[in-house]
């Protein structure tokens, strides 16, 4: 996952979902990166420990007959077509903020075999960083049993 | 109003909405650049767009009540193109910019154009002189230079 800048300070791009074998690691990766970045802007409380307010990701979501999906599958990423959908609907499952979807369309100016779709989500911080505790504490947990 | 890419080959971002004077203003502005009039594009609207177009805006200053257009400038583009069926508009809840601005409020909106509806809407409302073809008026002038010391 990497993360890129927009033109609004409130609003930061997601790319390289794909890279993440399933919605668990990308949502793990996102919260290594936005929940431990020290805020630059210390007159505002509200700032501190924050994330952006708006993160966009985008993904193929429909795609007949591309190529390449065997290489995919052996290089262990998730598939196209199933990622975007998998990350929103972790999201909502979680109840880690808001999403809202784009309509799914064909990509009629570069590839007309796939279609695409994009997300805004709006993170909440609150049940995001319970999420992550959790997350870590239950690694913890595993690690002494093991 | 201008554009620039994102990480996908498919969505592009519009900014920059300040600058132009309405929700109409803005959607011409962005056509031209969909569709330029340039050595390499004839302007006649054959070419294809992207797929999502990204625009956001702040709705709420907390420190700024003189700028009160720009308070509005994404929810009337929103409207005006869901008002002229353009294409399918998207749009989050407002949310604090707790990062950069926590005084602000921002929205964000995807635009999933309808390309037919579009060009014939661009068609129909684009200056003439962004029109293909456009011949420049020339000025009648007399042919004498008048040299001033």
């Amino acid at each position: 996952m990497i993360f890129k800048n927009t033109e609004s300070c409130a609003v930061q791009e997601i790319s390289k979902l794909r890279m993440h074998k399933t919605p668990e690691d990308a949502m793990e990766a996102f919260c290594k990166s936005e929940l431990q970045r020290p805020s630059t802007f210390k007159g505002f409380p509200l700032a501190a420990r924050s994330m952006y307010s708006f993160y966009i990701f985008t993904a193929g979501v429909e795609i007949p007959g591309v190529r390449g999906q065997e290489w995919v599958a052996e290089m262990g990423f998730v598939p196209l077509g199933g990622y975007g959908p998998a990350f929103a609907r972790f999201i909502v499952d979680n109840e880690l903020g808001t999403v809202v979807e784009s309509p799914v369309i064909v990509n009629k100016a570069f590839h007309k075999d796939h279609a695409n779709q994009v997300w805004i989500w709006a993170p909440d911080r609150e049940k995001l960083e319970a999420w992550w505790t959790n997350r870590q504490d239950g690694r913890e947990a595993s690690k002494k049993v093991a | 109003m201008n554009l620039t890419n994102t990480q996908c080959c498919a969505a592009m971002e519009m900014y920059g909405m300040g600058r132009d004077e309405n929700p109409r203003q803005h959607l011409l502005s962005v056509c031209k650049q969909m569709w330029p009039v340039s050595k390499w594009s004839s302007g006649d609207c054959t070419q294809n767009i992207y797929s999502h177009y990204i625009f956001h805006g702040v709705v709420k200053y907390g420190g700024h009540p003189d700028n009160r257009y720009s308070d509005k400038a994404g929810t009337l583009l929103a409207k005006f193109i869901r008002k002229n069926k353009l294409g399918t508009v998207v749009g989050s809840k407002p949310e604090w910019n707790r990062v950069n601005h926590p005084d602000h409020q921002v929205r964000v909106w995807v635009w999933t154009p309808d390309q037919a509806k579009l060009k014939a809407w661009y068609k129909q409302n684009r200056p003439p002189e962004w029109a293909p073809g456009y011949v420049v008026p020339t000025v009648p002038t007399t042919g004498v230079v008048t040299f001033i010391a």
